[in-house]
Formats: C-alpha cells, sequence, structure tokens
C-alpha cells in the first residue's frame, strides 16, 4: 500500500498544473487519513475529491491504494479503469491498475501492464514487487528472481523495512532456480535483519543442503523441533542421507515424511531412491510407482522410475514407461528423460532406435555433454563412427562426475573404434583423459599415441597409466613405448615386471605369450637376440597349441632363435650358432634357416653335420648376395670335402673350376671360394708334411699361397714351405728364407734349428732353438730337443 | 750272440677242424718287455689256440728270435698271422694288413729310453757302442731317426748293434758289453744303471695278418683279438692302427725332426653370407590391445 501511495505522490507532484480547488484539498486529507490508517476517512474524502473534480488522477490513485489495503482489487480495478481512460499513460495509473489485476486474478491482463510500465522506468519498484510475488507464486522463478533483483535495486530506503519478506521469496525463486548459492546468501540477509522465522532458517537449510549436504544435515537436525509443521525437513535430510550414502537414514526419514504428510509423491520418490541404493530394486520400482502416480504431470518421478526398472534388468519396460510419459514438450523442457531413453535403449540393444530418437533431442539441447555421449555411443554401436566423431567434436562442458565419466567414456570409445586414423583417435583420447583421467582412458590415448609415432607422449600417457592399473598389458606396452624411445634398459626391466605379473596364476593365458612375444620383439630390435630367446622360453608352457597366438609364438621363437643363432656365430661360437639355429629350423622350417645352418655347422667343424646340412639345400637358391646364392654351397661342399686329405685335391679342383666362372668382381662368393681354396690346401699341405708327402704339400702350400684371401698368413706359408725344402733336403735355401721370417715368427727359429741340425751344425742348431724360446715361441718338443741338444753336446747354460 | 729258435706247436684242433691246413701263429717282438723265453713261447702258444679256434683250423704258435727266420717263413707262406715289433713291421716292405695293436700296462705305446750307467752324460757316449733289440736291420736309423730323431748325426756312436731282444740288450749292458742301450721303458734295469733320455713312445707289437687272408677269416682273426686274454706281459689286443706304423715306417727315412708346420686358422668367413641378414618379430599392433570403457549404467 505505501508503495502506491507512494506512486501517488509521485503523479500529483507530476501534475501540478492542475490548479489548486477544494478537490486539491480533499486528497491533500485523504492522504494524510491513508498514511495514517484512517481509511475510512481517506476513502470519503478521496470520493469526494474525483466527485468534484473527475479529473484529479492522484486521487483516483490514493483511492486504489484504500481499496488494495482492504484487498478490493475488484473495486480497485474498476476505479483505475476510470483513470486509464482519462490518463492512458501514466505510470502510476498504470502500476495501480496493473497491481489489482494481478491481485484480481486477471494477471493476463495486468502483467502487460506492469511490464509495460518497467519497460518506460525501469525504476517503478511497486510494479517490480508485484510482478516478483506474481512470478513467484506462478512458479517463474529465473522471472520472479529478475523482478526481485531489481525492486532491491530501486525501491526507496523506506520501504526496507519489508526486505526480509521479500529476500526470503527471492532465495526460495533462487534455490528454485538452481542457484543455491546466490539463495543462501537471499536466506542469509533475509536472516541478519533480525530474529529469523522459520521459512528464513528453512532457506538457510535448503540451500545448504543443494550445496553442501554433509553441513545441511547439521542444520536440519536443529530444524527437527519445526517438523510437525514443516515435515519437509525429513524429506530434506532424508535426500542429504541418501546423497551421503546413507539409504537406511534416507529410508527412515522418508518414512517419517510420509507417515506425517501422508500421500506425497516426493516422499515416495525418496523412499524408492532409498531402496534402490540399498539394491532393492522391488521395493524402489514399487515406491516410484506411488510417486508417479500420486503426481502423473512431475516427469522426475516417471524418468527417475524407468531408471530404476531400467536397472532391474528390463530396459524394454523402462522404455515403455518413458513414452507413456511422452517425450518433453519442448524437447529442451526434460534433459533427463532424454537421457534416460538413451541409457534404456542402449541397454535395449536398440542402439538404432537410441540413434534416430537422440538425434533431434541434441539438436534441441545442443550443450548437454550426456545427450551427446549416449548419443555417440548410440552410432557408434550402429557403426556411424564419422557420425560420433562429428556428435563429439564440440568441446562440452561436464560439470558432474557422472557427466565427466560418460562424456570420456564416450569419446574414448569412438576413439578406439577410429585408430585407424590415429591423429583423429589421439585428439579424442586426449579430450577424454583431461575430463576423466582413468587408466584405461591414458593407456588408449598412449595406444594411439604409439600408433601415431608419437612415443615420447605415449611414454608419458602409458607411465599414467601404469601408475592406476599395472596390468600386464599395460606395462608391456609402456615397455614398448621405452623400448622405441631408446631407454632399453628401462624396458627391460618393466617388461620382466610384465611377464612376471602375466605369469601368475590368474592372469589370462595369452598374456605372457603376448608380453614375451612384445619382449622378444624390442630385443631383437636392440640387437639383443639372446635375451628375446630367454624371454620366449619362459612362456613356452604356456603358448602350447594350435591357435593363431601359439603359431605366433613358434615364428617369433624361430626368428629370435635364428637371430641368435647368426649373433653367435659372429661372435665366434658356432657350436651354440648350430644349435640355435637348428631349433629354429626345427619349430619353423624355412630356407634361411636351413641356408645358415648349413653356415653354422661348417664353421663348427662338423664335416658330417656341415655337409649333411649342405646336402639338404645344395639344389635350392640361398638368401645370399649374388652369385653367392647359388655358388655358396657348391662353394661350401667342396670346402668340407676338402678338409678330408684324400678328397683335397678333388675339392681344390672343384674349386678352381668354380673359379673359372668368376667374372672377377669379387664379392662374398668369391671370398668364400679363395677362403676355402686356402683353408684346403693349408689342411692338405699339413696332412702331406705329416706323411711326408713333401712334394705334394710344396703343391698344396703354393696353392694356398696363390690364393686371393684377406689378410693372408703369407710369412705362415713361408714358414711351412722352408719346412718341406729341410724335409726335401734343401736346406740351404730353407735357411735363407727362415732367416728372413725370424724377425716375425719365432716358430722360424726352431725351423731354423732343424735346418742347422740337417747340416750336422748341432751347435747352430741349440743356438736358434734357444733363441726361438727366447722369442716366445710355443712348440712342445722344443724343450727336449734343447734338453737333449745340451747334452749330447754340453753348454748347457 | 748267437741266435737261438725255439719252436714249439701246439696242435689245438676240433673234431670239425681236424681236416684243415694247419695254421702258424708267428711272434717276432723282440721289443716287448717278456720276462722270459718261456713267457714268449706260453704267449705264442695262448694265441695260436685264440686263432686256431676262431678260424676253425688247426693252429700252432711259434716264436722267431731273428728277423730273417720270420722274414723267410712269412715269404713262404708259412706265417700268416703274426704278433710283431711296431718298428721292425715300419722297417720291411711286406703285404700285411694291421689287425690290431697290443695292450701292455694298459696302454697301446710306450716310451723309449736311453739307458747307460748311471751318472754318465750323453756327451760321454760321443763314440761307444750302444744296444737296441732288433728291428731287422735298420737299427741305425731306428735309433738315430726314429728315436733321437737327428738329435746326433751318424758317426756319434761308433756303434749301433741288434740284440735279440730287450732282456738280452739289458743283459749284456749289464754284463758291460756295451756302454748303452735302447730299450723301451718298463721294467727293471742291471746294476748300477740307469735312463739317460727319455725317448718318444712308440706303438707296442702289432698284430698282423699277411698275404690276401679271406675277408672273413680276417674278421674272425679280429674278434679274436678282441676277445683276447693274454699274460701279464701282453694283456691284450685293440683294434688297428695301421696309420701309426704308417708314420713309424716315415721316420725311418729321414733324421729330421717334425717342424712346427704352420695351418693358421683359415676357415672361409662364411658370416659375411649372412652379414646383411636382418631379423624382426611382428608385434601385435597396439591397437590391438586398447579397450573401449563401458557405458556403465549412469549412475
Amino acid at each position: 500500500m505505501l508503495a502506491l501511495v507512494g506512486g501517488a505522490t509521485v503523479g500529483h507532484a507530476q501534475r501540478q498544473n492542475q490548479g489548486e480547488d477544494e478537490s486539491a484539498a480533499l486528497v491533500s486529507e485523504g492522504r494524510a487519513a491513508v498514511k495514517r490508517g484512517e481509511l475510512d476517512t481517506a476513502a470519503k474524502a478521496l470520493d469526494q475529491a474525483i466527485a468534484l473534480n473527475p479529473r484529479r488522477i492522484e486521487a483516483y490513485v490514493l483511492r486504489s491504494a484504500v481499496y488494495w489495503t482492504r484487498k478490493q482489487y475488484k473495486a480497485g480495478v474498476q476505479l483505475m479503469r476510470r483513470a486509464q481512460a482519462l490518463a492512458p499513460a501514466d505510470e502510476a495509473v498504470l502500476t495501480a491498475l496493473g497491481s489489482h489485476l494481478v491481485r484480481a486474478g486477471d494477471a493476463q491482463a495486468g502483467v502487460p501492464l506492469l511490464q509495460q510500465v518497467i519497460a518506460n522506468n525501469p525504476k517503478r519498484y511497486d510494479a517490480e514487487i508485484i510482478l516478483g510475488d506474481h512470478w513467484y507464486a506462478t512458479g517463474k522463478w529465473m522471472n520472479a528472481v529478475s523482478a526481485f533483483e531489481a525492486y532491491f535495486e530501486h525501491r526507496p530506503a523506506d520501504l526496507a523495512g519489508e526486505d526480509a519478506r521479500h529476500r526470503v521469496d527471492l532465495g526460495d525463486a533462487y534455490l528454485r532456480a538452481h542457484q543455491p548459492a546466490k539463495a543462501l546468501a537471499a536466506f542469509h540477509e533475509a536472516a541478519s535483519a533480525g530474529k529469523p522465522d522459520v521459512r528464513t532458517r528453512l532457506g538457510i537449510a535448503w540451500a545448504t543442503a543443494a550445496l553442501d549436504c554433509k553441513k545441511a544435515r547439521g542444520l536440519l537436525r536443529e530444524l527437527e523441533p519445526f517438523t510437525a509443521t514443516n515435515p519437509e525437513i525429513w524429506l530434506v535430510d532424508g535426500r542429504c542421507a541418501l546423497a551421503l550414502g546413507d539409504s537406511a537414514a534416507a529410508l527412515e526419514r522418508g518414512q517419517r515424511y510420509l507417515g506425517r504428510a501422508g500421500k506425497s509423491a516426493p516422499g515416495h520418490a525418496l523412499l524408492g531412491e532409498a531402496y534402490e541404493q540399498r539394491g532393492n530394486v522391488g521395493e524402489a520400482r514399487r515406491e516410484l510407482e506411488s510417486a508417479r502416480d500420486l503426481e502423473p504431470g512431475r516427469r522426475s518421478w516417471t524418468v527417475k522410475l524407468a531408471s530404476v526398472v531400467r536397472r532391474t534388468g528390463d530396459p524394454k519396460a523402462a522404455i515403455r514407461v518413458l513414452d507413456q510419459l511422452g517425450a518433453p514438450k519442448p524437447a529442451d523442457a526434460d534433459p533427463e528423460w532424454w537421457s534416460e531413453l538413451g541409457f534404456a535403449l542402449l541397454a535395449a540393444d536398440d542402439a538404432s532406435g537410441a540413434a534416430s530418437r537422440l538425434a533431434p533431442a541434441v539438436d534441441a539441447l545442443p550443450n548437454d555433454a550426456v545427450l551427446r555421449a549416449l548419443l555417440a555411443r548410440a552410432q557408434l554401436a550402429t557403426s556411424q563412427v564419422d557420425a560420433a566423431v562429428k556428435t563429439l567434436e564440440p568441446e562440452l562442458s561436464v560439470g558432474t562426475p557422472r557427466a565427466q565419466k560418460l562424456v570420456a567414456g564416450a569419446l574414448a570409445a569412438v576413439a578406439v573404434a577410429k585408430l585407424g586414423e590415429p591423429a583423429t583417435a589421439e585428439a579424442m583420447l586426449g579430450r577424454a583423459a583431461k575430463i576423466d583421467p582413468s587408466p584405461t582412458v591414458w593407456r588408449d590415448l598412449g595406444i594411439a599415441q604409439l600408433a601415431n609415432d608419437h612415443a615420447p607422449a605415449a611414454l608419458e600417457s602409458l607411465e599414467r597409466a601404469r601408475q592406476g592399473d599395472a596390468a600386464p598389458i599395460t606395462l608391456m606396452l609402456y615397455a614398448r613405448a621405452r623400448a622405441i624411445t631408446g631407454d632399453a634398459t628401462g624396458a627391460r626391466a618393466t617388461y620382466d615386471q610384465a611377464l612376471a605379473g602375466a605369469l601368475a596364476p590368474a592372469q589370462p593365458r595369452g598374456d605372457a605369450v603376448e608380453v614375451a612375444i612384445d619382449w622378444a620383439a624390442s630385443e631383437l630390435a636392440a640387437g639383443d637376440p639372446q635375451v628375446a630367446v630367454t624371454a620366449l622360453e619362459k612362456v613356452a608352457q604356456r603358448a602350447q597349441g594350435q591357435g593363431p597366438l601359439a603359431q605366433r609364438f613358434r615364428t617369433a621363437l624361430a626368428q629370435a632363435r635364428h637371430a641368435a643363432g647368426i649373433a653367435a656365430l659372429r661372435a665366434g661360437n658356432a657350436g651354440r650358432a648350430v644349435d640355435l639355429i637348428k631349433a629354429s629350423v626345427a619349430s619353423a622350417p624355412s630356407l634361411t634357416g636351413q641356408c645358415d645352418l648349413a653356415l653354422a655347422e661348417v664353421v663348427a667343424g662338423d664335416s658330417n653335420a656341415a655337409f649333411t646340412a649342405l646336402k639338404q639345400i645344395a639344389s635350392k637358391s640361398c638368401p645370399f648376395p649374388p652369385p653367392a646364392d647359388v655358388q655358396a654351397v657348391p662353394i661350401l661342399l667342396a670346402y668340407i670335402d676338402g678338409l678330408n686329405p684324400r678328397r683335397a685335391k678333388a675339392a681344390l679342383d672343384r674349386l678352381t673350376a668354380l673359379a673359372r666362372g668368376d667374372k672377377g668382381n669379387g664379392g662374398a662368393a668369391a671370398n668364400l671360394r679363395e677362403a676355402s681354396i686356402h683353408a684346403v690346401a693349408l689342411e692338405a699341405a699339413s696332412d702331406a708334411y705329416r706323411n711326408a708327402s713333401y712334394a705334394q704339400a710344396r703343391q698344396y702350400l703354393t696353392a694356398a699361397s696363390r690364393a686371393n684371401v684377406r689378410g693372408k698368413n703369407t710369412d705362415e706359408i713361408s714358414l711351412d714351405l722352408a719346412l718341406v725344402d729341410i724335409a726335401d733336403n734343401r736346406v740351404d735355401a730353407a735357411i735363407a728364407q727362415l732367416q728372413r721370417l725370424t724377425a716375425r715368427l719365432p716358430d722360424a727359429w726352431i725351423a731354423l734349428g732343424i735346418a742347422y741340425e740337417r747340416k750336422a751344425e748341432p751347435q747352430k742348431a741349440l743356438d736358434a732353438w734357444r733363441a726361438a724360446r727366447k722369442a716366445g715361441a710355443r712348440f712342445a718338443p722344443l724343450a727336449g730337443w734343447i734338453d737333449a741338444k745340451e747334452r749330447f753336446f754340453g753348454g748347457a747354460p | 750272440m748267437r741266435a737261438i729258435v725255439l719252436a714249439l706247436a701246439v696242435i689245438v684242433a676240433t673234431v670239425a677242424a681236424a681236416h684243415a691246413a694247419p695254421v702258424t701263429v708267428g711272434v717276432f717282438a723282440p721289443s716287448a718287455p717278456f720276462p722270459s723265453t718261456a713267457a714268449r713261447v706260453e704267449l705264442a702258444n695262448k694265441l695260436g689256440a685264440a686263432f686256431g679256434a676262431a678260424l676253425h683250423k688247426p693252429a700252432a704258435g711259434r716264436v722267431y728270435a731273428r728277423a730273417a727266420d720270420f722274414a723267410g717263413a712269412v715269404k713262404r707262406g708259412e706265417v700268416v698271422i703274426a704278433l710283431v715289433d711296431a718298428a721292425y713291421l715300419a722297417s720291411v716292405v711286406a703285404n700285411h694288413t694291421v689287425i690290431a695293436t697290443s695292450i701292455v700296462d694298459d696302454q697301446p705305446a710306450r716310451a723309449w729310453r736311453l739307458v747307460g750307467r748311471a751318472g754318465t752324460p750323453l756327451g760321454g757316449l760321443r763314440g761307444k757302442r750302444v744296444l737296441v733289440p732288433s728291428v731287422g736291420g735298420r737299427e741305425h736309423d731306428f735309433v738315430l731317426n726314429v728315436l733321437l730323431a737327428g738329435d746326433v748325426g751318424r758317426e756319434y756312436f761308433e756303434k749301433i748293434e741288434p740284440a735279440p731282444d730287450t732282456a738280452s740288450a739289458l743283459a749284456a749292458l749289464g754284463l758291460g758289453k756295451a756302454e748303452a742301450a735302447v730299450v723301451p721303458a718298463g721294467g727293471e734295469l742291471p746294476a748300477g744303471m740307469a735312463e739317460l733320455l727319455a725317448l718318444p713312445a712308440l706303438p707296442n707289437p702289432v698284430l698282423v695278418v699277411y698275404g690276401a687272408l679271406p675277408a672273413d677269416e680276417r674278421k674272425a682273426v679280429a674278434e679274436a683279438a678282441a676277445g683276447f686274454k693274454g699274460d701279464a706281459t701282453i694283456a691284450g689286443f685293440r683294434a688297428g692302427d695301421g696309420d701309426a706304423v704308417r708314420g713309424l715306417a716315415r721316420r725311418f727315412f729321414t733324421s729330421s725332426k717334425p717342424g712346427p708346420f704352420a695351418v693358421p686358422a683359415a676357415k672361409p668367413a662364411v658370416t659375411e653370407l649372412a652379414q646383411s641378414r636382418t631379423f624382426a618379430i611382428e608385434r601385435t599392433p597396439a591397437a590391438a590391445f586398447a579397450v573401449a570403457p563401458p557405458l556403465g549404467t549412469g549412475r
């Protein structure tokens, strides 16, 4: 009423030019009476003023205030209609008329008038408060919030006494508009005006509950004395108990609430959710059905019911529940209905239905991250991978942990399907990791990065995955990233850890085999095939069988053994090389393996085994550098054959014949052939010398010296020729040659001594042998020779 | 020293072999360290019995003291199986096949030694007389080439003379009939005598067959030799070792020591052929390990 009186005051001030007449005096009298609360006096004076001067607008406005105070809104409307006819644009008239219309139940006519006033003059707090009350009463919370906020901005100071009531309304509006922090501030402000009433305390408790249930439950306990008149205190406390996981308390509060409040949809809903939390889906379903039946128009009860029905394992029934309620109109009015529908359709394996029904909802709710996640899942399940990627393209705001999990899961799931395009997958998984950094997402991101050749980034991602979940396969991928980034030592340690974990009894049988194969691949790439063999052999038992993994294991082990065999061969351990390559060929026969086995057998020196191995590949072309691919085997066969002194000559003839076809361009084949000639000739010469076939020994030595071999032992061959000369009685020639060799070959001194002995010069022989001993010659009989010579001829040192 | 021929024949006959031609198993092994002639004869008899049984023929063992007698018997075809000193066998040309090597003191060969008066320096033997168990005439080559391998020249000793056997050589040495003797190691030396120089090992006496003995009979002889149980001197036989005899034969012909004939490690470098070999194990693509997070219940 004060506002109307104030408005009338302003109206009067704007019309000073109407002249002073009797009615003016009556208006003044009426205003004073209104202020004193003498409504009858005021009414009489103002009615007379209007009668005397029906054009005096302020009299109408003041008279309407009397009607307002007496709640005679319809009379007020009639009066102000007359005033409106006289001053259709007058703010005070319109405000008063609008206010009366609203209170008289004709908001449809009143609200536009008030809105018109505010549009012209936003400072019309009297219009704002009427609108605020109206919006609050009709549940238009955001409109109410705006109106109340405007009112508080412009209301005159002398109205501050009424603030508390309006601030509680504002707080309530905030709360219902999902702005609990502002609500709490408004309630606290209202409370600060004096001793807070119950409504204010309830408001504080409700707002706190929306922000922090733990804190709220303390406040709610303090409100226990008021539950007789405000049983919703139990309801809110029950909700908070539910949010805090105390379903027993929630159940108890819900039952108390229902006991006091009688049939109540929110009460049954609370019980339903409490039962659901306790796993009693049957009771949950019954309670939520009650809530829905009590308030069929309250969509949230039906949506919750559908959610529970879905969780009972009957998603089709859930869909029916939702469809009975119907899609919200407009579509953006109930996001929860859509998301529950998405869950239910996906749970019912109707991904196609989910995709088609959710797509329009996403158009209506483009920023709803949960809906997008569900649509993407549906698209993914119907092989619309690119569409799913597009659905998840926008940056999504995900506030709740539930939404975070859903969105990150959808991003990761779509990315996994998109790993064929690792760049796309990596980007999506990067987003997923930012939203919900779970070990699975980190692992998938690491995988995408590996596939995208971003090994250093993969290393970081897989390190995080490993920290969260040290599963053997995760460790294996981490080890792979370490190996690829050059950390061979670290990779080996991690692989070892992964394999130990994978060999644990509870692990899937294939994990250990996968880890071992991966480890072996890394070791092979790093050039340590023996470790690869060891790793694979550790899981041999688990790799038994005929499946694809067992086959891959056999191939890997064969490769590793073959590689280790070649490494052993290069390191001079031919026996080990034979064992490894033989095992490799036995498990995975290959021409390359057979050819390399033959090489190893040749180097190992087992002529029979070498011969057998070479014969097996005699008609094949080995993967050696041409022309060794066709020449190596015949050369090596001749070489092996030639190691038997009786067949040395024939072997040398064959080797020489092979040389005739050589175009003289060197290469591995020529090197092999010449080395074979050299080796066979030397062995044959040695045998001939032992058998006193000196002419033959000389021939062989000549052949050995002619062979075009790198690092040929020219001095040794010269020594051998000198020994043959001695045996052939060409002693002087031998002495001349040996004297040249003594500087480089200590053994030449020994031969020189033999030569002198043949010349019956025992002292020179003795001197030469002593020189040999001094030069470090290693020849077993030498000490005995010196001893005998010294004893037969004297001169022992 | 006068050569004595001792011959004993022991007829070993079975009913089945009574009509077959008799076989003579000759023994010419002067170096074998039999303690007595009787022991030598007894072994010959054992050999005759063993090989007669193996061939199903009457057989006799016969000891020959002189190389010429033995060679004559072989030439006449009287002896087709014989136990012969390896050194003798190596020094003569004959159509023979080595069947087995005898085992003395568990070994198929034994070292030799130069024996003389204890304390005699080797240089003190220059121009002296040396005895050696007979090798059929080539005792010089045997001592100087085979055993001393040219350590001394051919004129170093005054004489190198054959003795009928090892025991005779040592007995003569003990009696002062020579200044040194070259004999197989083992056994007691006459008083005042000592080993002056250790000499290389040579094969023990070998079992040979002469001429064209049929293959089945040669096989039967070899099998009998493998199972033969001899005496304290020659315990039995080990198959083969014609190579050792051939090697010994070569040493008769040269005074040169075998030199340090170099056989450099000259195996062909086959690893060059596999130089470009590369190996790789196919990993499971990382993508195969990706796991799409489940949808969950929406809670």
